[in-house]
């Protein structure tokens, strides 16, 4: 990654880049509060997503959680990663300002990627391949291939990750429990690698026919909001609050299916558009909202239909 | 927007050190005689506990 960067940083100078981001985004390249580009919306979207549901809710940072032995080695462990987490987006992002850069210099690829203003093309077809591209130009044969396999190998270490950790929960948390948990470890491990294999079925039919038509980090929180949103009200009440209640566990684990109104296809089938509402919605106004609503959905329901265990405790110490 | 350029400047730099340090300690760490040996033992462990 280091070498990938310093290839991308030689054929354009600082200078360069900051004229780039300046022509193609004016000050909102700059400043992330800017209300004509990320905006103070998004930038708490992005902080809720990919900080406090990453750390709270994550799968894979929770197993990091469960494997130390208390909450002080937690607190290093989130301090120390934290700076970690940062360099995964950091670098991300210099590698696009000077694919930016690089483009904008170069007269063949500027006419693809930018308007004769200086602005970037509004086509998500174009701009997602805009950094492979861009690599392939920089990178010299040898090093392109070592990049690869280093992508490579950190998207099959991802994947594997992920396949074992929900056919884990699919298996042991939905399936055994329902079916009255008396298979033997064997049947699970069966049933476990029949999940694994369902899943890449599903990973790979969506990844051919659903129509990618917003940024890849937006497409990421939505489709990460329809699990965290209600697992995360359910876990805070669940654990902070006595009345919560199964019925209202339910509900808000329902109404996080509202975060897919944030992919741009099913608002298109439901006719949210900006002419229609009035204001663009954007994944950030879905996600937000879903997660407030969730929180009080959970709440509401948990007070209207409370848990008849915690009722009749209730009235057996009202009785004393 | 100069002033932002600086900042983020920085974050690159101190991001992409960050990384080359984590690189080699990481590297360092996984591959000296402790870690590895430690490695062993927690799979040997596994194994026993899953027969």
């Amino acid at each position: 990654m280091l070498l990938c960067c310093w290839f991308a940083y030689r054929p354009v100078s600082w200078e360069e880049i900051v004229t780039a981001v300046a022509n193609a985004h004016g000050s909102a390249g700059f400043d992330p509060l800017d209300a004509s580009g990320f905006g103070l919306g998004y930038v708490v979207w992005m902080a809720i997503t990919f900080g406090i549901f990453s750390c709270a809710v994550w799968p894979t940072a929770v197993v990091r959680v469960c494997a130390v032995d208390d909450i002080k080695v937690v607190q290093r462990l989130y301090t120390w990663s934290s700076i970690g987490f940062m360099t995964r987006f950091i670098i991300p992002q210099f590698l696009a300002v000077c694919a930016l850069a690089y483009f904008s210099l170069s007269e063949p690829w500027r006419a693809i990627f930018l308007t004769e203003d200086g602005k970037v093309v509004d086509d998500i077809h174009i701009t997602l391949s805009a950094l492979p591209i861009f690599l392939a130009q920089i990178l010299p044969a040898g090093v392109i291939g070592l990049i690869a396999a280093g992508m490579l190998a950190a998207f099959m270490s991802t994947h594997d990750s992920y396949l074992l950790c929900w056919a884990s929960v699919i298996v042991e948390d939905v399936i055994h429990p329902i079916s009255g948990g008396k298979w033997t470890m064997r049947t699970r491990l069966l049933l476990a690698r029949i999940t694994i294999l369902l899943i890449g079925i599903f990973l790979y039919a969506w990844s051919v026919f659903y129509p990618m038509s917003q940024d890849m980090l937006d497409y990421l929180a939505v489709s990460g909001a329809i699990y965290f949103i209600g697992a995360f009200a359910v876990l805070v009440c669940g654990l902070y609050w006595r009345g919560a209640s199964t019925a209202g566990a339910y509900c808000a684990l329902l109404v996080r299916l509202l975060a897919i109104l944030g992919l741009p296809p099913v608002q298109q089938k439901l006719s949210l558009t900006s002419d229609r509402l009035g204001f663009e919605l954007t994944a950030a106004h879905v996600g937000l909202s879903s997660m407030v609503l969730a929180v009080v959905v959970m709440i509401v329901v948990s007070v209207i239909l409370p848990d008849q265990t915690a009722e009749l405790k209730k009235g057996s110490t009202g009785d004393e | 927007m100069n002033e932002w350029a600086g900042f983020w400047a920085i974050m690159i730099v101190v991001s992409l050190a960050t990384f080359a340090v984590l690189s080699v300690v990481v590297a360092v760490g996984v591959t000296s005689r402790s870690c590895w040996t430690e490695l062993t033992n927690r799979r040997d462990r596994q194994r026993t506990m899953c027969r």
